[in-house]
């Protein structure tokens, strides 16, 4: 009875859906059991039989599903395969093909770890640079400093000053010894150090106040200038042929042949 | 880009199925070249080597004393590693014809269970062959790719690859393998149980040769409609003469129920190690079988009453593996991701 049903009949004539569905048909098999017959499953059965080869999971699935089925049923699969080789072909398009995205997937990944040691060494370099750099700020305003701060006031002993005499008379005693003591003593009500300038021509000054400069500048002639400081007055003098300096009321008698001098008062 | 097409233009790529039994060699833009066993005939004394492939196969168990004809890959990796280059040196010229310029790209499957250090061995061998750069692929993957299975799609796939040396289930998703198994099971282990079949059942010794000729021609996994028998040739090991006897195909399957069975188990403990969705898909669509021991008889009918599932043959299983990397020959660019570099070891 099967070989009635074989390959050469006049099926031939028809596609291979309706060649099969005979054939199960003349068998008297329901799809479920065929299905239980090939383990493949109905819906797939029934996709062949109807060639709905789309239904169908792929092309190798396919070939193999044909095959499988028609031997079940006792047709020549190679015969039913060259009915429809365009069903059955491999396709030819690439395996993996990569979708078109509008936005690139990129991953989120973790700073590595060497982009971690990295960012932690450029930080610990800036950081160097910052301590390196408040340091040199440092040393320059270290060495600025000292450049308006001339020597302690005890520096110049062999200079002519003023008076040195302890008393407030002796005007000519001075005039008498002028490489003596540096400043000229006589006390002022309130205390401290005064110092009188009387400028009879064009003179430069230059005076500090406990440290502290008071007047830098030129005087003209008829200008008196009067400072006070507490502790220590300095004057230093462009040209001391223009000007008279007196401290606490007394002269500062200076060497004539030094025309540029300078010196330090301190107060009694 | 221009250096790239320069590549293309002055140097042919090769797949290769460096197989225990058959290697077979594709060449980019041509299809396959070569199909030949995977046996060299050395001289024993100093190592010289006579012949390779068919000419060597003639040679298996029929050499005199100074000429020894083996096989340097044994259970799917590299047994003798510089017969195994030598050889397959050998192949790549006579697959290439002598003709190239610069030395090829060679993709190289190999079993997805060995090891790393029997990976590094076929990386090493394949590059003293000649080859300017050589690629690994797991066999599993590369039949999958041959077959034509849809191994990029988010579907789980199952194939069997049965070779010469062993036995490699896969099921793969999303262009990777999801869960495997190799076991050391395949046409060789077969050929040896018909060996020990006819030692024990009638006294007689045959040779690889004979036991695969009985293999082919007779054997099968599933009782068959027609039962046919072959002539066995050998030795008896009692009288120690030649003698011929009668094989059935019923005995030659109680002989090879063993190797079967062993397939057949490792297909089983695969599914069972499936995540249920590709499990689930794999119920649906079916396994497919690749490799020269998919040939054996009804090993196909048997697997699908012992799993439930519809098994179906690739087209050409025996080239099924060397197809697949000649696919990824031609698309390099994208299936980089499932070749292994010697970098990836």
């Amino acid at each position: 009875m099967q070989e009635d049903r074989a390959p050469s009949s006049p099926d031939d004539l028809l596609g291979i859906g309706e060649r099969l569905r005979n054939a199960r048909e003349a068998k008297g098999l329901t799809l479920a059991v065929a299905e239980t017959l090939t383990r493949i499953r109905a819906t797939y059965l029934s996709a062949l039989e109807e060639e709905q080869f789309a239904r169908l999971p792929g092309a190798v699935y396919a070939r193999g599903y044909l095959r499988t089925y028609a031997l079940a049923l006792g047709l020549d699969p190679d015969d039913l395969m060259e009915a429809y080789p365009g069903a059955f072909s491999r396709s030819h398009e690439p395996i993996f093909t990569s979708l078109p995205t509008e936005i690139p997937i990129r991953p989120a990944v973790p700073p590595s770890v060497t982009r971690r040691i990295a960012l932690y060494a450029g930080g610990a370099i800036l950081l160097v640079i910052a301590i390196l750099g408040i340091i040199g700020y440092q040393q320059l305003h270290q060495f600025a400093q000292p450049v308006p701060k001339p020597p302690p006031p005890a520096s110049e002993p062999p200079h002519p000053a003023g008076g040195p005499a302890p008393s407030p008379a002796s005007p000519p005693q001075a005039e008498v010894a002028p490489p003596a003591a540096p400043a000229a003593r006589a006390a002022i009500p309130g205390g401290g150090v005064e110092l009188t300038v009387q400028a009879t021509g064009p003179c430069w000054l230059l005076v500090s106040a406990d440290g502290e400069e008071v007047f830098k500048g030129t005087v003209n002639a008829g200008d008196v200038r009067v400072w006070r400081a507490r502790a220590r007055v300095t004057v230093r003098v462009g040209n001391s042929e223009a000007v008279s300096v007196l401290v606490n009321g007394q002269p500062v008698q200076q060497d004539p042949r030094r025309q540029v001098w300078e010196e330090t008062f301190t107060a009694p | 880009m221009a250096r790239k097409f320069l590549f293309h233009r002055l140097s042919r790529n090769l797949g290769v199925d460096l197989g225990t039994a058959n290697t077979l060699i594709y060449v980019q833009g041509e299809g396959i070249v070569l199909r030949e066993p995977s046996v060299v005939a050395k001289r024993a004394d100093d190592g010289q080597i006579i012949a390779v492939g068919e000419e060597a196969k003639r040679m298996v168990g029929r050499t005199p004393g100074e000429i020894v004809a083996t096989r340097p890959l044994r259970d799917g990796v590299i047994a003798d590693f510089d017969t195994t280059a030598a050889m397959l040196a050998y192949f790549i010229r006579k697959g290439l014809k002598n003709r190239t310029l610069l030395r090829p790209t060679v993709i190289v499957g190999i079993p997805s269970g060995v090891t790393g250090v029997e990976r590094r061995a076929v990386i090493d061998a394949t590059e003293q062959a000649g080859a300017r750069e050589a690629f690994l692929i797991e066999e599993p993957m590369a039949a999958a790719i041959g077959a034509g299975l849809p191994i990029s799609e988010p579907v789980g796939s199952m194939v069997v690859d049965i070779g010469g040396g062993t036995t490699e289930v896969a099921v793969i998703a999303m262009g990777g393998i999801v869960t495997a198994k190799s076991i050391r099971v395949g046409g060789d282990e077969m050929d040896e149980a018909l060996i020990q079949y006819c030692r024990r059942a009638y006294n007689l010794l045959i040779g690889e040769r004979t036991s695969e000729e009985i293999k082919i021609a007779i054997g099968s996994a599933y009782p068959m409609k027609e039962e046919q028998s072959i002539e066995v040739r050998g030795r008896d090991l009692v009288s120690g003469l030649p003698r011929t006897v009668r094989m059935t195909s019923s005995e030659a399957r109680e002989a090879l129920a063993e190797p079967v069975a062993q397939i057949v188990e490792a297909v089983k403990q695969t599914l069972e190690r499936t995540p249920p969705e590709l499990a689930a898909d794999i119920v649906d669509r079916g396994i497919v079988l690749a490799g020269g021991g998919s040939l054996l008889r009804g090993i196909d009918r048997l697997l699908s009453e012992e799993t439930g599932m519809p098994v179906m043959l690739t087209d050409d299983p025996l080239s099924a593996v060397v197809m697949g990397t000649g696919r990824v020959l031609e698309e390099i660019d994208t299936m980089r991701r499932v070749l292994i570099t010697s970098k990836k070891l």
